[in-house]
């Protein structure tokens, strides 16, 4: 079968898997926001509650992503990509570690290994160049932001200071 | 003439001389320096060379250097602010022509004969002109910021609530007509947007929305976190999946200043590309954005040979050039006459002005005039530093983009994490914008442009505060959007552009000029 650039995954019932996807993951989040604002305020005569105008947010969100469901079935879209997971898996993970060590690691520690972490995102991570690499970008941001800048970033770890 | 009075008087704001102590400590040693004009030279500085890197734009560059003003005072700090964005601006066409790279949107055209010159070994000349065609399109929109803010300002304090509102809403239908794609998507991105808006802290009862329970939540999403998440780790991600195809113009970037053909060639569509981009910069929802598309598009139908474009026509840098930096200034005006941000960037620098304590709106001009006069005069110093900074240090440029894409991003991260975590010292900020990154990456791969989702997150908030507002001045009644004649004609300009993006038609029109 010829793959040309206009492929549209036409197959079965869904025309348009994207937008079939997408849609009911905006779906799923505006039911899931709209069942937890189930204690807020309503309105008061004409005086808006705490949760008139969320509500009203996501009745607009559901009913979009009911439209772009429905047009799925009739609309031709392009396939869905396949998802490559090496790159994302350890962008997160670099960035939750980030968040969960900076404060007890300090950003000596915590720089250099989440540059490493991030780095290995890549197929041709080189474990020596990473080092060296992380080693001298952590030092610059060290000087950078907690010395020249003055910024409360934690420097050392606790146990050290 | 009282603009010139104004600007005058912001230009001597900015080349202010203040005594500074450089040497604090033991031996104190206090000269007079230009503080303000060295902020804006350094943000220039600064913002070019992160601008540069290859899939870093304007929004990325500002909300990671945000932390680097917090010690300034406000005026010192939009200053800088100001110099970083035109930095990061000028950094895009500068990788847009030597890599083939468009770091932002409104770069993309810049790369169709930029970079083919750069490839004929002009890449001096479309440099040159590039900066000096943004350099007249920067003066120009300075002086229309200052003639328009005045009258813009005193229209903007007649404005009620329902007003705001309407004009609120004309802006997001803006957002949604100028992203590409479906609009149906687009749409539901504003929609999505605004209910992340309302997360925290009701603002009249205190009331808990939307935190599950999260204390870290009660102060409502930080900006920079969905901007540098939904954009920069999305982008990162994404960029990752394609194997690197780099094709930085290597050669010798000689011959830096342009022939007297280039600027025969070159006078009349900076002057077009100037006047589009600053109309369409004014526009609320991202107008700039459409500036150079529009450009280009006017210079190729009006030239003698149109086979020349995409080959290295000059008048296709030109154009276009002086389109993004007209529109780039001009989108000022709705930020600070209305205290609306008309894009994500505008977005980031309310954000900023915020954390200096500054409430975007009408009344800066009034209550604040150095600050806002001394801000529209350094866009103008901003621009000249451009000129001065750069030409020269094209081939320190050319040397870092070098530098290959798996070094480059791990201290992209790094820099967004510090950058994040300083905002508020909150580590739980850093985990916000790892999970915004995963669900911008998602909506990437599926179709939906974040764009109008930052728009409307910002202007969220206020929308509620103005709906609320008109809402209990009218007694509850909905006509008072209709009953208002500004508010009318506003809503009015949001239904046609509805209706027109919508149109089969007009929607092909549409995706043509986008993929011109």
């Amino acid at each position: 079968m010829a793959d040309d650039s206009e492929a549209v995954g036409a197959s079965g019932l869904i025309k348009s898997p994207q937008d079939f996807v997408g849609g009911i993951a905006l779906l799923a989040i505006a039911v899931v926001a709209y069942f937890s604002m189930s204690s807020l305020g309503t309105m008061r005569g004409f005086s808006f509650g705490a949760g008139t105008v969320p509500r009203l947010f996501c009745l607009l969100l559901g009913g979009l992503s009911v439209l772009i469901i429905v047009s799925s079935f009739t609309n031709k879209g392009p396939k869905l990509e396949n998802i490559p997971w090496r790159g994302p898996v350890f962008i997160l993970a670099s960035v939750v570690f980030f968040g969960f060590a900076i404060r007890t690691l300090g950003l000596a520690i915590t720089g250099v290994i989440t540059v490493l972490l991030s780095g290995v995102a890549v197929e041709d991570f080189k474990i020596g160049e990473g080092l060296i690499f992380a080693v001298v970008i952590t030092a610059f941001c060290a000087f950078l932001f907690p010395f020249a800048l003055g910024q409360p970033i934690p420097l050392w770890p606790t146990f050290i200071r | 003439m009282d603009v010139f009075a104004n600007l005058w008087g912001g230009l001597m704001v900015v080349l202010k001389f203040v005594p500074v102590d450089i040497a604090p400590g033991a031996a104190s040693f206090i000269i007079p320096l230009p503080v303000n004009v060295l902020l804006c030279l350094m943000g220039a500085l600064i913002g070019t060379l992160i601008g540069v890197l290859p899939g870093v734009g304007p929004i990325a560059t500002i909300a990671m250097l945000l932390p680097i003003t917090y010690k300034l005072d406000p005026t010192g700090a939009l200053i800088m602010l100001a110099g970083i964005y035109y930095g990061a601006q000028y950094g895009g066409s500068t990788t847009a022509i030597l890599v083939n790279i468009p770091g932002e949107a409104t770069s993309v055209v810049t790369t169709l004969d930029g970079h083919q010159m750069a490839k004929q070994g002009r890449a001096g000349a479309a440099l040159a002109i590039a900066a000096l065609g943004s350099f007249f399109a920067g003066s120009v929109a300075t002086v229309i910021i200052a003639v328009l803010g005045v009258p813009l300002t005193k229209l903007a304090l007649k404005f009620g609530p329902a007003d705001y509102f309407s004009l609120m809403v004309m802006g997001l239908i803006f957002a949604v007509a100028l992203a590409r794609g479906s609009v149906l998507k687009a749409l539901s991105m504003v929609a999505l947007g605004l209910l992340l808006s309302t997360i925290g802290s009701d603002l009249e009862s205190g009331e808990q929305r939307l935190t599950f329970g999260m204390l870290e939540l009660a102060d409502g999403i930080e900006f920079a976190t969905l901007a540098m998440g939904a954009i920069g780790f999305a982008e990162i991600m994404r960029n990752l999946e394609n194997p690197e195809t780099r094709d930085v113009v290597t050669g010798k970037v000689t011959g830096l200043w342009p022939t007297k053909d280039d600027f025969r060639q070159s006078a009349w569509p900076v002057l077009r590309g100037t006047a589009i981009g600053s109309i369409l910069g004014i526009l609320p929802g991202n107008g700039a954005v459409l500036g150079p598309f529009a450009s280009y598009t006017i210079e190729k139908k009006i030239a003698k040979d149109p086979s020349r474009f995409g080959r290295g026509a000059i008048q296709g840098v030109a154009g276009p050039e002086a389109a993004n930096n007209a529109g780039a200034q001009t989108s000022f005006i709705p930020m600070l006459t209305l205290g609306i941000p008309p894009n994500a960037v505008m977005a980031i620098m309310v954000g900023a002005m915020t954390i200096h304590g500054i409430v975007p709106g009408p009344q800066i001009m009034t209550k604040q005039p150095d600050l806002f006069w001394g801000m529209i005069a350094s866009m103008w110093v901003g621009n000249l530093m451009l000129l001065i900074i750069n030409l020269p240090l094209i081939g320190l440029w050319v040397k870092l983009l070098k530098v290959p894409y798996r070094l480059l991003f791990p201290a992209i991260l790094l820099f967004c994490c510090i950058g994040v975590y300083s905002i508020n010292n909150q580590p739980f900020d850093v985990l916000v914008t790892g999970a915004f990154g995963l669900l911008g990456y998602f909506l990437l791969k599926n179709g939906f442009e974040p764009a109008p989702m930052l728009i409307a997150f910002v202007l969220g908030r206020l929308m509620e505060e103005k709906l609320r507002q008109a809402m209990l001045i009218s007694r509850g009644s909905m006509w008072v959007f209709v009953e208002r004649p500004l508010s009318l004609g506003f809503m009015i300009i949001a239904v046609v552009l509805l209706v027109f993006a919508l149109l089969p038609a007009i929607r092909s029109k549409r995706d043509q000029v986008f993929t011109e």
